[in-house]
């Protein structure tokens, strides 16, 4: 085929023609996004070591859909890849910074204040083993790393993830989350498998007086098979965080073969503890290390996969209608930029990069239902598109803003929408108001359900780096795409982190620890025993089959 | 191997942005080489030197322009500029089903400054 006999703008039909990487000597190639056998592939062919192909999305349908829904690009007003390169991101992914071809603001940002981790999971590629380079940036420099990026224009982030290694392994962590505070961030996310908030509850309650705003933990699945991480802890760690009333997103990564038989359980614990869960992030796992193409196989899953795996393991009560690609608020957007006047904070990310639903649960009658069973979605959006051109075309806002708060209620289902919940007031709030905390109240009303798939170098697309809004901040002070830091550590990761390390002797020695030492020694029996544990997963409610004790 | 203040290096603009944050910076002595290097056909191809070039650690930033086929490569000073356009003579360029080296030649360096928040990436320390 000729290049005419495929799509190149981004959004456009199938076949596709993007860039790749080579998984052998990541070299860039074109590749070739593709419908087969009603699943997308992607295909691509190095010089070198031949052809590659991969599973890009599992449902052309769910593809056919979500390519509709596309944010217009935000582009970086002040870049960060030094202006005597004076590049335009030709050799993306290979020279990020951000540079001025980036396509998203950061949306949320990762700061890594350790690779030291307690645990050593099969599937993790982020903790030092003994005798690595250990990473541990000081408080300055992590202060200048938060700083430089609350300088991104035209929109700063106002979410920082900490995460490691595994972060709450640093003493000074409480001082770290302050730190983030002080320079400005209003979501304060630590990530962590949470095991240090089972056996030391007063660290989460030190930790919000600090100002951390919620908790992103690993939860795999529901048994000590599908979760070997953290399944005994995790119902202690969330009693600590009730009693603290700090909230908790659950982190589960999926693996074809492993737990992909336990997504709706995983939705149903998060349901069972819906007063301090306030939502999961699926992850697909992304295949990191060499795989030939039939073991690539046999654990790949991607986001209409998981999908389908939750349709069919609640009962079809959360149904692939019920998703939408993140870019999908984009409208939202426009219409509060178009009202207020100023840059908002815009989910801008590729299509295929995540996609997301809310649940409301009605505890008394035992029922779920998804926000877009009783939401007209795609009505919303396109009356907000209507109402942002107006603005655009010097309407009165205050008019419009008014307009719209008659209207919005026009597109809930009363007779489906659960009656407690007043959910044209929390939208017009989130809105016309453009206020921050209404956000957080739907968070609180309801259980939100992500799916964010990273890449790997097998399925790597650079249109999708080109427009990652979830990046990590490098202790040289560049920003990097997730899937540029955690696919190429060569150049990012690992290159950036080690020559700031300290040797695994001067991390012994100022710390007066040894890596052996910190590894966690789990005693399960006790964690068993106690009424906590039985409580979690013994007398669970199954919100998938009529209420009935599972 | 240290630079210092009112050297009279060219200051240039190096990641980090913000650097005017943190007041007057020192200078260290690292080096900005340009060269050109034929053989560039096509954007992968400037991206693959690219790549090569980070895997050394003793090179700092590196930028290949392949419509003008110059390259920019900072460099500490325990790097060698002649090992890095070894470095660059040692790659294939595939293109098509044709093979061939690229060609390198330094066009000009000079000195550059690096930020202090910087300084322990390259364990230097600053002379007074």
């Amino acid at each position: 085929m000729g290049d005419e006999d495929f799509s190149v703008k981004y959004g456009d039909k199938l076949p596709h023609k993007t860039r790749s990487l080579c998984p052998e000597c990541t070299r860039i190639i074109d590749a070739i996004v593709y419908e087969e056998d009603g699943k997308v592939l992607i295909k691509k062919t190095c010089p070198v070591h031949g052809e590659v192909i991969d599973t890009y999305w599992e449902s052309f349908e769910f593809y056919e859909r979500a390519r509709k829904y596309l944010a217009k690009e935000v582009k970086l007003t002040n870049t960060n890849t030094g202006k005597f390169l004076g590049h335009r991101g030709e050799n993306c992914p290979m020279d990020c910074g951000l540079c001025p071809n980036h396509k998203s603001h950061t949306a949320l940002c990762n700061i890594a204040v350790t690779n030291v981790c307690d645990l050593s999971c099969w599937y993790c590629f982020f903790y030092a083993k003994k005798g690595d380079p250990i990473y541990e940036p000081s408080i300055e420099q992590i202060r200048f790393m938060l700083s430089n990026l609350r300088n991104q224009k035209p929109v700063a982030p106002n979410a920082i993830q900490i995460t490691g290694g595994e972060p709450t392994i640093r003493e000074d962590i409480v001082e770290i989350v302050r730190q983030a505070r002080l320079v400005g961030f209003e979501h304060v996310q630590l990530n962590t498998h949470g095991i240090n908030f089972a056996t030391n509850p007063d660290m989460v309650e030190e930790l919000r007086d600090a100002g951390m705003s919620t908790v992103y933990m690993s939860f795999d699945g529901t048994t000590p098979k599908t979760n070997p991480k953290n399944h005994w802890e995790i119902p202690y760690s969330l009693d600590s965080m009730r009693k603290a009333k700090v909230g908790a997103v659950l982190v589960p990564t999926v693996i074809r073969g492993i737990n992909d038989h336990d997504l709706g359980n995983i939705v149903n614990f998060a349901l069972n503890n819906i007063d301090v869960v306030r939502g999961i992030n699926f992850q697909p796992v992304s295949l990191v290390g060499r795989m030939p193409r039939h073991e690539r196989e046999s654990q790949r899953i991607t986001i209409p996969g998981a999908i389908q795996k939750i349709e069919e393991q609640t009962n079809r009560t959360i149904t692939k209608d019920d998703w939408f690609p993140i870019p999908c608020v984009a409208p939202v957007t426009d219409f509060v930029e178009a009202l207020t006047e100023k840059p908002q904070y815009n989910l801008s990310n590729h299509f295929a990069c995540g996609a997301a639903t809310y649940l409301y649960l009605d505890k008394e009658k035992k029922k779920v239902t998804p926000l877009p069973q009783f939401l007209d979605v795609e009505g919303l959006r396109e009356y907000l598109s209507e109402k942002t051109a107006e603005i655009k075309d010097g309407k009165n806002k205050k008019l419009v803003g008014a307009k719209v708060l008659l209207k919005l209620n026009g597109f809930i289902d009363k007779k489906k929408q659960p009656k407690e919940l007043k959910f044209g007031n929390l939208l017009y709030n989130a809105l016309v108001k453009h206020s921050y905390d209404a956000l957080g109240e739907i968070h609180y009303k309801m259980l939100f359900l992500g799916m964010m798939h990273f890449q790997d170098k097998y399925n790597y697309d650079v249109e999708r780096v080109q427009r990652c809004n979830i990046h990590y901040v490098m202790a040289d002070g560049r920003i990097v795409p997730f899937c540029a830091f955690n696919v190429i550590p060569e150049i990012y990761r690992d290159k950036v982190q080690n020559e700031y390390s300290m040797s695994f002797e001067e991390w012994e020695k100022k710390t007066g620890k040894s890596i052996s030492d910190i590894k966690y020694r789990r005693d399960a029996s006790k964690f068993e025993q106690g009424e906590i544990y039985k409580n979690a997963y013994n007398n669970l409610v199954n919100y998938f089959a009529g209420g009935n004790s599972i | 191997m240290m630079g210092r203040k009112g050297k009279g290096v060219k200051v240039i603009d190096i990641p980090p942005m913000n650097l005017k944050d943190y007041g007057e910076l020192p200078n260290y002595d690292l080096k900005l080489l340009k060269l050109r290097i034929a053989g560039l056909e096509e954007v992968r191809a400037g991206a693959h030197v690219q790549y090569n070039l980070y895997l050394n650690p003793n090179i700092i930033a590196a930028f290949v322009d392949y419509s003008t086929e110059q390259c920019f490569v900072v460099i500490n000073d325990k790097e060698d500029k002649d090992s890095v356009i070894k470095l660059i003579e040692g790659l294939t360029v595939y293109s098509g089903s044709e093979t061939a080296k690229y060609k390198a030649l330094l066009e000009t360096e000079e000195d550059v400054r690096y930020p202090d928040i910087l300084k322990k990436r390259f364990n230097l320390e600053l002379i007074e």
